[in-house]
Parts: C-alpha cells; structure tokens; sequence
C-alpha cells in the first residue's frame, strides 16, 4: 500500500465577480501518494495552480473555500486538514516553504532581483530552521552544488538577472529543496525553457525526488512532460478531475473523450505529412458558463444533449487505478452516433520544387550596435550572420532553435522591419527577381502585399482601439493602387470567412475574443492583401495544444486552397515536424543544418540537431521511448561575444581541434540537404547517440 | 494504436459571439468601481458646473461693498418665524459695542428679520458677459436687505459670493495651462520618443535642466515682467503661459514614455507592415493609445496649476484685485487679526483643497483604469 502524503476531498473553491459566485473548483478529490509525482493536466483555465495555491492556502482573497477538506499528513503520521487554518497563522506558515514548497514557471519573477541568490537560499533555513548565518550558507551551497549550479561559491552572490534561464531555474529549486519539503509543487517548471535546458531540469527534478523520496505535485499542460516525469496523471476540465490513473495507462489507454482529444491534438515528431490533427472544438468556456451538466459536453463528440447537459456524471472507477467520469463509459448501451466526421478532404498540395524558388536570401546579416549609455563605447551584436536559403512556392520552411538563436530576427530582417547589414534577400516577381535587401522603405512597401507576417502574441499585435474590420482593412487602405471601399468590405468579409470566423464578428474589438481566435484574426490579416508568402513567428506557442492543432489545421488548409508559401519560425519541434517540408536548424545566427523534414527527423546530421531532438519530449509511455536521449550544457552564446571557430563546440560532445580554430561553412542554398559541420554524424549514430560515434577522418 | 482515434469530433466549431464592448465603456466600468474616483467626478462636475452659472449662484455681485457690514459673521438660516410659520430666514446682527474690553460684538437681532427666498432680485449683473438679469438662484426677498451665509470680508462683501465668482478664474486657469502645457508637452514629447536618438538626449537633458529650476523664484521673475498697469484679463492669460512654461516637462516626459512603449508593440510593427507611413502610424495607431492615459495625466496636472495660481496670487505677484481668484481672495487672510476675528475668510482655503483632492482622486481612478494591466 503507497501512503498519500496529501489527501484532497470534495475541494470547492469559489470566486465572486460582479456579484455572481463561480465555481472554480467543484468538489475535487485527489490524493498525492508519498513519494511519487503526481501531474496535473489540461488546458490553461481548469484550475491546475488554484489547485496547487490552495494547498499551500496563498490562493488569494477573493478566492473562498466553500467546502472540502486538505489532508495533509505531517512527519509524525497525524494529519493536518490545510482547509481549516488560518492562511495567515502560524500553522500554515510552518508548513510553507518547510513541509511543502513551490517553484514557479517564470523564475526571474519569482525571485526578487534585489537579494542575491544565497540569501533568497538561506532565508527558509534561517527562518524554520534558525540555522546560524554560517550554517545556513554551508547548506545552501551543499543544495546549489545539488542542482548542479555551475560554480555554486561565485552564484551564491549572484543576482537573479545574472543568470541565465536554466540556473534560475535550477536557484529557484534549490530555493525550494533547501528545506527538504515533503512535497514540491512545481507549476509548469519548463514552460518558459528551451527544449534543451527543460529536458535538463526534468532530470535533475526527477533525480532530486528520486533522492530525497519527495512527493512531487506538478503542473503542465504538456503531455511530453507528464510521460517523462510523472507516475499518476490526474486531467483536470473546469475545476474537476474528468480522468486519472497511473501515467502508463492513461496514455496507452486514454478513456475520456478530453484526455483523447488533448493527445491526439499533439502533433508527433515525424509524424505523417499532410495529415490533419485532430482537435478539440472550441475552447475552455468562462466559468460563469457552468452548467448542472458535464462541463465538457459542449465539446464533446459523444455527448448527448439529454443525458450529458443535465447530469454531471460522477468520477468512476473502471479499472484498479482507472476512473473516468463520462457517461459514455459508464454505460454499455450508449448510443453509438455517426462516427468518423470523415477525416476532412483537404486540398494538400505540394511544394512545386521545380519552378524557380520564390523567395532568395543569400547571406543575410545582421549587426546592431547597443549603446551601453550615454559616455560609453557601442558593442556589436551579431544576431544573424550569413544565412542563406531558398524559398519554393508552396513549401513550408520550418526555423528551429533555442531562443536566441536569430529565428524571430531572421523573419523580421527578410520583412523588412530590421534593414539587413549585409546580403541580399531576392523575391521572385513576373520579371525575374528583386533585390529587398537594399530597396529604400518607401519602395518596399509594395511588395510588403506579397510578404506577410502572422505574430506569436495574438494580444499584442492588434491594435485595442480598431475594431477587428479596421484591423485587417488596414493593409487594403494603406497600400497603393487603393482599392475601392465596396471592395475593401468584400475582401475583409471573405478572409474572415476564410479563417473559420463569422462576418458578425467583424465590428467587435479585439479582446472580445479567445486566443484561438484572435490567431485566426491575424492570419486573415495577413490573408487579407493576397500575399504569395507569410512569414510566421511562433504563431501558436501562446496556445493551449487543442487551439494549437485547429490553428495548425487552418494554416495547412488555406496553404492547400491558395497555395501559399510559408517560412514559419517556432521553438517546438514537434510543431515543425508536422507542418514543414523542409526544416532549417538556427544555432548563434546561423543555419546549421537544412534538409527534407522526413530526413532531418529521422536522422539528424549536426550533433546539435541530433541533441534538439533527443531533447523533445513525446507523450508516449517512458517504456516506448525511442531516443536516447542526449543533454545539452550550457547556453546559446552572446551574440556580442561569439567564441572562435565552430559556434557550437563548447556544447558539442564530438568536437574536435579543428572545430577550435576553423568554422565550417556550408551553403544552404538549393533543395540539397546541408550541414555545417566537420564531423556530421552518420544513421546510426544518429540512432544510438554518442556513445557509438565513430569519427569520420 | 488507439491514440489517433478521436474521430467524433466536429471541426473547429467557434463558441458564441463575442461581446462587443469598446475600449471607452471598459474603462468607464473598470473607473466606476474606483469608488474615491467616482466621488471625485462628481465634486469636479459640480464644481465646473459653478463655474458656469456664478452670476446667478452668488447670492450678492462679485464687487458689492457695504462699510455697514465689514467682517459681518456667518448667519444662520432659521426655518421658522416666531409666529411659527414656515418662511427661511435670518437674523440681522445689531453690533453691541463692549465699553470696557473695547470690542465690538455683533448679536442677532430678533425684529430685524431677512426674509430669504429663491430666484430673487438682486444685484444686476451680465451673465457670462452677455445676457442682462439680476435674479439670483437664492438670496434676501428684499433687494435691500443683504445676507451673509458664510459672512462678510473688511470691506463688507459677501465671502461666499466672491468664492462662486473667483471659482471660474481659479478652476479654468488650470484648464488653460494644462492646455497650453498639453500642446507643448505633446509636440516635444512625442517628438522626443518618435525621433530617439541624439534629438532625444538633448530634448531630455533641457527638460532635466527646466525642471531643476527653482520654480518659485522662477515664476516671481516672470511674473515681475508683466507690467502692473496691464487689463486683468491680459494678466490671467499672462500668469497662465508663466505656470505652463514649466508645466510642460512633466506632460512630455509621460508622453515620450508612451511614445517608447507603444512604438515596441508588435501591432505598430504589423502597422508598419500593412504599409502605413509615419504620420499614419502616428494618428491613427498610437494617438489613440495614448487618450485615456492623457486624460488622466491631464487630470492629475490641473490640480498642481490651481495651487500655483493660488500660491502666485496670494503672494501678491499673480492675479491682482479686482479679479476674484481664491489666492486673491486668501490675501486678506495674510495677518493674524483677521484670521483670529474673522476666521470664515478662510472659506477659499477650504474650496481649494476640496477641488484639488477631488481632481486627484479623479486623476487616480482615470489612470487606474485607463491601465489595461489593472484588473
């Protein structure tokens, strides 16, 4: 029998907006079984961190606990119902930071720039422990030491903003552990990393429980993750648990119809191409929406309206660990309705290879000058340093890299929004080809109605005060060759249609919708000009993954129907892996490697695509894991001081001295596959990671 | 493998029709739970509302004198004559000279009754310059009786009444400067946070150095510049360019602070992408932006121009009688006799915090939400 460290009952937390009470948290049960890791799943919106505020009681004023109990089993076997204490008392405070401690997803915020990491360390010790000063610091940096903070005597006074993202990570960790909690409840830890450093710090959290036999609470909405780490997955909609089980089962042999639809939403890495995801309709409704019923039949493919809308089923067990709670699956008659919505028609076309490219850019650079202040020297950044690639009408180009790495500066330098330093970027017209690169701003701008860009923040890139018609007739007004009003509301009228959305929408401001839509909205922006290319840039890492697989759908389709060419720019493989036909990897303002998706997937030629990919997380069960996965230390380097020779060499497992002194070049241009390496890695290798490399003389 | 399986699902069905809400009554919603905010609405409106109607207002003519009457204490209004019928009225005070301390002392007199009533004749005057009339919103049923609700100054003019009249200098003088300072701070500061660069630096330096500027002295000497023989009204729009000259820095470094944020928003980049020139960009994408946020900086500065045009004049180098400001008027509380015998002249002293809180807490609950990061 595993023992529960935490045992949550009938948990109903409610708010108060406008003087209407929602419920945000409806009768939850959960327990967390002593050292284990526990997941919580789903969408932003179905209280995953009001569960996790609530336990250490911080989930703010307005939130009232109407019922339920906390169970919290302290050191000496008694329990603790958390519910029941004063969130100001000294009970609470004893067990914060102590028994239960928290990491967060953005640690620069959540550490304090004004103290030094040491002190944000020792200050739990010193304060439930009263440790000495020097007891606590020989602790402190015992635990940084732990996390694998390099040089831990010199980070031990370091600020938070000294750091790069994966120490923070790794300070607020050790911030956390230094107590040795019982319980560590880690709030969508990695969100805010790259697929590198996260897959480092899910081995260290992994590790560290594994050690100090912690429970562990942790909350994301990526299954990758819950199959990496997690031993019990609860999926959470609106404030209930609709599923859990042991994380094997549950992503083997998921049974309610949310937990399938988020993992078939996922797009698989080398996955089929021109395959559709599936997605969840809709989106999490606004809690003032709760119905007497399943608060997911409005998106549910089984729900039927008479059964589902009116009776919220109970969570049921239908194997030893297993329960679900659906309707469908609690009873052996349930009607069986039409099934397969057939699996769409969509118009997949294929990138024409063999008309002349579309799009050009050779040797792209691009150098700014930071001002380090008024009486200072400048100090030259090198973002983008000679990249080169072609560009074939109807293709997907894919741009993968950790953050950093130029992706977003590349997009925005070929728009012509960063005037590049060097080089030239040649769009293909009627007549041959024109020069972008080095066309004064006033001249671009006509083709700017061939070249368009969909943003990542689908918040920030509207303007609040245009209502959502202004904002996609905007391009039409402004170009030249004015088209005519009546034309105008047509045009605007039929790209809305195109991207899924009601014309009635068309007067409202753009918060007034869902991230998913307003998404579409930026697409029919760009749509809106009838441009032969868009660029993307991160066009859905703001989305849950269900709005994230109708966004992707939606661009593959309008790719189909007016054979559109797309240069899309995101950090997750998994997404590029689905929706390119040929992938270019980005390391320190270059392009490493470039070749056919199918290819680069399967086997990957530069180490650091090899360990880019290695580091992706697929939400299979860890027994059916394919890769071996490799680590990658350290970070991008400064693009203000880029190191000699090879830029990768100081992360690379295979460097050699040759890679000191030289930098390979390659020339990415062309439908070739190409690698900027001395060493590129063969098949196998590829397969079984470093330890069977071979060296290539 | 079962995974892939999810096949009941309709495609990409979109929830209900969004609100639709514009930015202007978000913000009037989000100001309506500033409760301090709203109260400060109210006193702002009826206080320019004041300013509007004075004539008719004040009870007495801005500049009615009697000698009878000089430092004549508040009376109170009774309801009720002694026959017990109802009719407003109040008392007149017959003065008791005390032989032996050498005080007059002024004691109601229960025959000499001031009948009071509403819309009265009175003293004739020209509303807004313009229309003739001499009915008053309330005051003595006889024109020759005279009332004091709130007492009489040295000369015997009514307090309350030259506090309705010196409201419309005192409050529209902020008004002005701030206009003045908006259109200055506006140019500079957009200019400022447009341009960037070296025209940035130097614009910042010379505001840094306006602003470290003693302002009292500053003002003095200005305000020495105007000649004393000028019109008053010549005078007023002089003192409100010498308080606007300096009230400028801070309206500019706001607006050039805006300036920066807006021009990194990725939707001035999607503009700039759409193919809108620079003065597109600038009206119609970011002055928008910026109006809820200058109303509240607006707001926030009328307040600071109502106490400099009060310090100014009660000094004696602002507005000058004859013009009825509530710092002119707080000159003949200058000396301790008349503060110890005739503590009501402070009544201008009172409306001016008054107005002054009233537009702050506006000023607050506007930025409050005008800030979309607020909740």
């Amino acid at each position: 029998m595993k023992e529960t460290l935490i045992d949550i009952k009938d948990l109903t937390v409610t708010f108060t907006e406008d003087k209407t009470r929602l419920v945000a948290l409806d009768q939850l049960s959960l327990t967390i079984p002593e050292g284990k890791t526990l997941c919580l799943v789903g969408e932003s919106g179905c209280g995953k961190s009001l569960t996790a505020k609530t336990i250490l009681r911080v989930q703010g004023e307005n939130a009232r606990i109407e019922n339920g109990a906390i169970d919290f089993r302290n050191e000496k076997g008694g329990r603790t119902d958390l519910a029941a204490l004063d969130p100001k008392g000294k009970a609470i405070r004893a067990i914060r930071g102590d028994q239960i401690s928290m990491i967060y997803q953005e640690p620069l915020t959540a550490l304090s720039p004004l103290y030094t990491i040491g002190n944000q360390i020792t200050e739990a010790l010193r304060w439930h422990r009263r440790l000495s000063e020097k007891e606590a610091r020989t602790e402190a940096l015992y635990m940084l030491e732990r996390v694998g903070m390099p040089a831990p005597e010199k980070r031990f006074h370091s600020y938070s903003f000294e750091l790069s993202g994966g120490q923070r990570q790794r300070a607020m960790i050790a911030m956390a552990l230094v107590c040795r909690p019982r319980l560590l409840i880690a709030d969508e830890p990695t969100t805010a990393l790259d697929v590198t450093t996260q897959a480092v710090i899910l081995d260290l959290l992994k590790e560290l429980q594994k050690e100090e036999r912690m429970s562990m609470l942790l909350i994301t909405h990526d299954l990758g993750v819950v199959a990496d780490i997690g031993d019990e997955v609860a999926v959470m909609y609106m404030g209930e648990v609709v599923e859990s089980g042991p994380v094997e089962e549950i992503l083997r042999n998921p049974k309610h119809p949310y937990t399938r639809g988020l993992i078939a939403s996922l797009p698989t890495l080398g996955g089929e191409d021109g395959q559709q995801l599936q997605s969840i309709p809709g989106s999490v409704p606004h809690l003032r929406n709760r119905t007497a019923g399943c608060s997911f039949a409005s998106r549910c493919g089984l729900a039927v309206s008479e059964v589902c809308q009116v009776n919220n089923p109970l969570l049921e067990q239908i194997a030893a660990d297993h329960s679900v709670r659906c309707h469908a699956l609690q009873k052996t008659n349930w009607p069986r309705k039409a099934t397969k919505t057939e699996a769409r028609e969509t118009a997949t076309s294929k990138p024409d290879y063999c008309a002349p490219p579309i799009l050009k850019v050779n040797g792209l650079s691009k150098h700014f000058l930071m001002s380090r202040g008024f009486f200072s020297k400048h100090k030259e950044l090198r973002p983008l340093r000679g990249v080169s690639f072609d560009l074939w009408p109807g293709e997907t180009l894919g741009l993968v890299g950790e953050s950093g790495c130029g992706k977003s500066t590349l997009g925005q330098t070929i728009l012509g929004l960063l005037r590049p330093t060097e080089g030239q970027i040649e769009l293909q017209v009627d007549d041959g080809y024109v020069n972008l690169a080095d066309m004064p701003e006033k001249q671009l701008k006509s083709y700017w109605r061939d070249l368009r860009m969909v943003f990542q923040d689908p918040n920030g890139s509207f303007n609040p005060r245009m209502t959502v018609f202004d904002i996609i007739a905007e391009v039409l007004r402004t170009s030249e060759g004015a088209v005519e009003k009546t034309a105008v509301n047509a045009r605007v009228g039929k790209v809305m249609e195109m991207v899924g959305l009601n014309r009635d929408f068309l007067d409202r401001y753009p918060h007034a919708f869902s991230g998913g839509q307003r998404q579409r909205i930026g697409i029919a922006r760009a749509l809106a000009p009838m441009p032969r290319i868009i660029v993307a840039d991160e066009p859905v890492s703001a989305l849950d993954v269900s709005v994230q697989a109708q966004v992707l759908n939606l661009l593959k389709d309008l790719q189909g129907e007016l054979g559109l060419t797309y240069l899309f720019i995101s950090h997750d493989l998994s997404v590029v892996s689905h929706i390119s036909d040929r992938v270019a990897v980005m390391y320190a303002g270059e392009i490493v490697e470039i070749a056919q998706t199918r290819d680069i997937f399967a086997a990957p030629k530069h180490p650091y695509t090899q360990a880019l990919l290695s580091s992706v997380l697929e939400p299979v069960p860890r027994s059916e894991r394919k890769r071996q996965p490799i680590r990658l230390g350290g970070a991008v380097p400064d693009p203000g001081n880029l190191p000699r020779g090879c830029k990768f060499r100081d992360r690379c497992a295979f460097a050699q001295a040759r890679c000191a002194s030289e930098a390979p070049t390659l020339n990415t241009n062309g439908l070739e596959r190409a690698v900027a390496c001395f060493y590129p890695l063969n098949k196998n290798e590829g397969q079984n990671g470093q330890g069977a490399h071979a060296w290539q003389a | 493998m079962t995974l892939g399986s999810f096949d009941n699902a309709p495609l990409a069905a979109e929830p209900a029709l969004p609100e639709r809400q514009s930015q202007a009554s978000q913000i009037w919603k989000r100001f309506r739970r500033h409760r301090l905010g709203v109260i400060g609405l109210c006193i702002t409106v009826f206080f320019y509302a004041i300013t509007l109607f004075v004539e008719v207002l004040a009870p007495q003519g801005a500049d009615a004198y009697s000698t009878r009457h000089a430092y004549y204490p508040p009376q109170r209004v009774r309801l009720f004559l002694d026959d017990g019928s109802f009719q407003p009225h109040v008392l007149s005070y017959k003065v008791v000279f005390n032989y032996e301390t050498g005080q007059r002392k002024f004691e109601p007199d229960p025959k000499n009754v001031v009948e009071l009533g509403f819309w009265v004749k009175g003293d004739s005057y020209k509303w807004l310059g313009l229309i003739k009339g001499d009915r008053h919103l309330f005051g003595a049923r006889n024109p020759r009786q005279k009332v004091f609700f709130v007492g009489a100054d040295r000369l015997g003019r009514d307090v309350l009444s030259r506090t309705i009249y010196a409201a419309r200098v005192s409050m529209t003088i902020g008004l002005l400067g701030v206009a003045i300072s908006l259109v200055l701070g506006i140019l500079i500061g957009g200019v400022s946070g447009y341009a960037g660069g070296t025209v940035d630096q130097l614009i910042q330096r010379f505001i840094e150095f306006l602003q470290s500027l003693p302002s009292i002295p500053l003002w003095i000497g200005i305000a020495a510049a105007i000649p004393s023989d000028t019109p008053p009204l010549q005078t007023y729009f002089f003192i409100t360019v010498v308080l606007s000259v300096l009230g400028w820095t801070g309206l500019a470094r706001v607006v050039r602070g805006r300036f920066l944020a807006l021009k990194a928003e990725d939707f001035i980049k999607a503009a700039r992408l759409d193919g809108c020139g620079t003065f597109r960009i600038l009206l119609r994408h970011m002055l928008p932006n910026f109006y809820s946020h200058t109303i509240a900086v607006i707001t926030l500065a009328i307040p600071g121009m109502i106490l400099a045009e009060t310090a100014l004049s009660f000094l004696g180098i602002g507005l000058k009688p004859p013009v009825v400001s509530w710092g002119v008027l707080l000159q003949e509380v200058q000396n301790v006799r008349s503060m110890a015998t005739a503590p009501w002249l402070f009544l201008p002293g009172a409306v001016v915090v008054v107005a002054v809180l009233a537009l702050n807490f506006l000023g607050d609950g506007l930025r409050d939400a005008a800030d979309p990061h607020a909740q």
